[in-house]
C-alpha cells in the first residue's frame, strides 16, 4: 500500500515535469528553428532580403506573396546591434523578436516620418552607449538571441525593382561596428 | 516479485509522461480564441512582450514571427458562404469592398499551406491589384479555370483555403473583429 502511494505520487510528479519542460521548451525550439531555417548558416547581426515567395517557397507555412521580408538573426552577447531600415510605401515594419519568441518591439512606417527606421538593440542588462544621437530608438532586448523581420508590402509585380533596390541599402551591423 | 515491482514503476513512470504530455496538448492546442465573421475566422493568438509560459507555446505552434495586432490582423476561410468546405472543382464568386486597413489582401493556400502552383503566378489579389467595379466594389473568381477578369487561381481536385491580410487596421477591427466586413464566399459552380 505504502509502495503503491510511492509509486502514484512519483507519477504525479513526473507528470507535472514533463508538462512544465514541453510548456517552456516548445517556443524555443520553435525559435531556434526558424532562427536557423532563416539566418542560413548561422550568421547573424547581417541582414539578409529574401525574394517574395512563390509556390517554390518551402521556408514558412503560409507565406505571404506581396511582402518582401528581410531578417536578421540578433546576437548581442558581442555588444549592442544597429539596425538602419529604409522605409518603402504603401507598409514597411520592423519587429523584434527574443529567442522565446516575444514580440518586445515593432516600429512601421507611420512612426518614422519618412526618415527611415534607426533603432539600436542592447543586449539585456547593457548600458545605453554614450554620444548615441537622440534620434536613434534604444531597446533592451529580454534576451541575447533573437530575430529582427523586416517586412514590406509590394504593391505590384511592377513595384519590385524599386522597392529591392531601396531594401538593399539596409544595415544590421554591431554598435558601433 | 521482483519483477512484478519493476513493471509497476515502468507503468507509473510511463502514465506519468503519458498524463505529463497529455495536459500540454490540452493546454496549448485550447484557448486559440477564434472569432468568426461568417466564413472567416480570426485568432487571438499574438506574440507580446509580457505572454506567460502558455500563450507562448501556443504562439509558437500557431503564429510563430506573426506581426502583432496593431500591424496585421489576419483571417481564414476553409468554407464557402454557405459552410461547404472549399474545393479545387468549383469555381467562386468573392465579392466585396476594400477592407478597414491601410492595406489590405487575400492569398489562397493549397492543402499543405503553402502558395498554389500556377501558370500565370498568381497567388492573391489586393487592394492595390484588384481591378474594381465603377462603385470601387470588386470581384474576383476563384477557381482552376482560368477565368476573365479578377482571377485567383487553385487546384483541381484538391481543397483549398483562402486568407485576408488587413496591414494596419481600423479601431473597428479589434473593437469588433466579428463585424468586419470580408468579401462574400459564394460558389458559382463545379466540375
Amino acid at each position: 500500500m505504502k509502495r503503491f502511494a510511492l509509486m502514484a505520487a512519483s507519477a504525479i510528479l513526473l507528470a507535472a515535469a514533463t508538462h512544465l519542460l514541453v510548456v517552456w521548451a516548445t517556443p524555443r525550439i520553435a525559435m531556434n528553428a526558424a532562427m536557423t531555417k532563416i539566418g542560413g548558416n548561422g550568421e547573424s547581426n547581417i541582414i539578409k532580403n529574401a525574394p517574395p515567395a512563390t509556390s517554390k517557397a518551402r521556408t514558412i507555412v503560409r507565406p505571404s506573396p506581396d511582402l518582401a521580408y528581410s531578417a536578421c538573426v540578433l546576437d548581442l552577447s558581442q555588444g549592442p546591434v544597429r539596425l538602419r531600415i529604409p522605409v518603402t510605401a504603401p507598409y514597411t515594419s520592423l519587429s523584434l523578436y527574443s529567442s522565446a519568441t516575444d514580440n518586445y518591439f515593432v516600429l512601421d512606417d507611420r512612426n518614422t516620418a519618412g526618415t527611415g527606421m534607426d533603432v539600436l538593440v542592447l543586449g539585456p542588462g547593457a548600458e545605453r552607449p554614450a554620444g548615441i544621437s537622440p534620434e536613434v530608438t534604444v531597446v533592451e532586448a529580454p534576451a541575447a538571441r533573437g530575430m529582427a523581420i523586416v517586412r514590406r508590402v509590394i504593391e505590384s509585380k511592377a513595384a519590385l525593382p524599386a522597392v529591392d533596390a531601396v531594401r538593399a541599402r539596409s544595415v544590421c551591423d554591431v554598435y558601433p561596428g | 516479485m521482483r519483477i512484478s515491482v519493476a513493471w509497476q514503476w515502468a507503468g507509473a513512470i510511463v502514465l506519468g509522461l503519458a498524463i505529463g504530455l497529455g495536459a500540454s496538448l490540452l493546454a496549448i492546442g485550447s484557448g486559440r480564441g477564434n472569432i468568426a465573421a461568417g466564413p472567416w475566422v480570426t485568432s487571438m493568438v499574438y506574440g507580446s512582450s509580457d505572454a506567460d509560459m502558455y500563450t507562448r507555446a501556443r504562439v509558437a505552434l500557431f503564429g510563430l514571427l506573426a506581426l502583432n495586432k496593431e500591424q496585421a490582423v489576419y483571417y481564414t476561410a476553409s468554407v464557402d458562404d454557405a459552410g461547404e468546405r472549399l474545393s479545387g472543382d468549383c469555381t467562386y464568386l468573392l465579392k466585396g469592398q476594400d477592407l478597414t486597413a491601410r492595406w489590405w489582401s487575400v492569398t489562397a493556400y493549397g492543402a499543405d499551406s503553402y502558395l498554389i502552383a500556377n501558370d500565370a503566378g498568381i497567388y492573391s489579389f489586393s487592394k492595390t491589384t484588384v481591378a474594381r467595379e465603377p462603385d470601387g466594389s470588386y470581384e474576383v473568381r476563384v477557381s482552376a479555370a482560368r477565368q476573365a477578369g479578377n482571377w485567383l487561381p487553385v487546384k483541381r481536385g484538391e481543397r483549398f483555403d483562402l486568407t485576408a491580410r488587413l496591414y494596419n487596421p481600423a479601431a473597428a477591427v479589434h473593437a469588433d473583429p466579428a463585424a468586419v466586413a470580408l468579401p462574400v464566399i459564394e460558389k458559382e459552380s463545379c466540375e
